[in-house]
């Protein structure tokens, strides 16, 4: 009886103590997925507008690591350089929270998550808000509280991803 | 029929067996946390310990800094991204990319290099996000498709994870080192350049965020509103 019982003991002890000795969430930060880092600028074409803003160019700096599962962390900053319909100078900030992201067959990557919206004009930035956007070699496309940014084309800097 | 010391024997350790049954199952039911008595407090992050080699850390991030130059200061935009490599036990390896382009047309003004050393400290308070904690990251000028300022062979990203709400509050500085990409060494915490290395450039995000965490959780419970960007750089 006791022979028969030593071992399932013996097995389920040594599960508890690795449990015990190593912290929490140590295992998942290491490991498979994607690594995808950008920082650049470009030129919106003629006639881009957002929220009334016409938009000449813009920057954006992102840090993103997924886990291969659709469950991701990271960072985006996309700014807009516009001007109002006054014509004052107007730079619209785009902070987001990414908390999932997929990195498809074309090499692209998609990513979701909560932003904030700073249209820049001294209100007061609007946040939870749910963003989606598309990172490429060639430009970066943002969706932020259902409002579509055009497509800002990357003529500086770089993305990578990995 | 039983020996009478045999069955007092087979009785004591029918209560050491119940007894290790208790501890096992206390020991799968807890968290790891809870069994070891840490506390996972939700105040704002607090600073971080000395870096170390050995840290398990996570390193995102992505924003805007002002580079201070003459006659006028320099919008800079840097991605970033560090993580430990799988199989990890210690010694400072990790993996990842520091982006940094600096929006004007100067000289060596961009930065696209391959992470390969990162010393780490997690905040022992972390944000309800699970964040905090600050980074250093050393990264190879010289590899294939990378680029730096002429005559640099590596660069040195240091970060810290301040507050969720990365602008105003967190930190992105980059160093540009002579020397080849190595550990970052022990007393480095961010102000100075160490032995070989210039800067630092950047400073307090201007706006996006950094997040310092130990694992990827997919989760950020209560993001916050990010603070108003400053006006545009002259």
């Amino acid at each position: 009886m006791l022979t028969k019982l030593f071992a399932p003991v013996l097995a389920t002890c040594l599960i508890a103590s690795l449990m015990l000795v190593f912290p929490h969430g140590q295992a998942a930060a290491i490991g498979d997925g994607n690594v995808v880092t950008g920082a650049g600028a470009g030129e919106f074409p003629t006639g881009a507008t957002f929220q009334g803003i016409a938009l000449a160019g813009g920057t954006f700096g992102i840090g993103l690591q997924t886990n291969g599962t659709g469950t991701a962390n990271g960072d985006l900053e996309f700014q807009l350089n516009g001007s109002s319909l006054i014509g004052l100078s107007q730079w619209i900030t785009v902070t987001g929270w990414i908390t999932s992201g997929t990195v498809n067959p074309d090499g692209s990557v998609t990513f979701n998550g909560t932003g904030t919206l700073d249209l820049g004009d001294g209100t007061a930035p609007t946040g939870g808000l749910a963003f989606t956007g598309t990172l490429t070699t060639t430009g970066i496309t943002v969706t932020i509280g259902g409002n579509a940014i055009p497509t800002l084309p990357k003529s500086d800097g770089w993305t990578t991803v990995e | 029929m039983r020996n009478a010391l045999t069955h007092r024997i087979t009785r004591s350790r029918r209560g050491w067996r119940l007894a290790a049954v208790i501890v096992v199952a206390s020991g799968v039911a807890l968290s790891a946390s809870v069994a070891q008595g840490r506390a996972e407090l939700v105040s704002v992050p607090a600073a971080p310990s000395q870096l170390s080699q050995d840290t398990v850390a996570l390193v995102t991030g992505g924003g805007t800094v002002e580079v201070t130059s003459f006659p006028q200061n320099i919008l800079a935009s840097f991605g970033v991204n560090a993580k430990r490599p799988a199989g990890f036990t210690g010694g400072g390896a990790a993996s990842g990319r520091i982006n940094f382009d600096q929006h004007a047309n100067v000289p060596g003004r961009r930065v696209n290099a391959p992470v390969l050393f990162m010393t780490a400290a997690l905040s022992a308070n972390p944000s309800p996000n699970g964040t905090g904690g600050s980074a250093a990251m050393s990264a190879d000028c010289t590899a294939p498709t990378a680029e730096c300022p002429t005559g640099n062979a590596s660069v040195l990203a240091y970060v810290d994870d301040n507050s969720d709400q990365g602008a105003g509050n967190d930190v992105f500085r980059i160093f540009y080192c002579t020397t080849a990409a190595a550990v970052p060494p022990p007393t480095f915490n961010g102000t100075s350049a160490p032995a070989g290395c210039t800067g630092p450039t950047g400073g307090t995000l201007r706006t996006g965020n950094i997040q310092v965490r130990s694992t990827i959780t997919g989760t950020s419970s209560s993001v916050p509103t990010a603070a108003r960007a400053p006006f545009r750089v002259p």
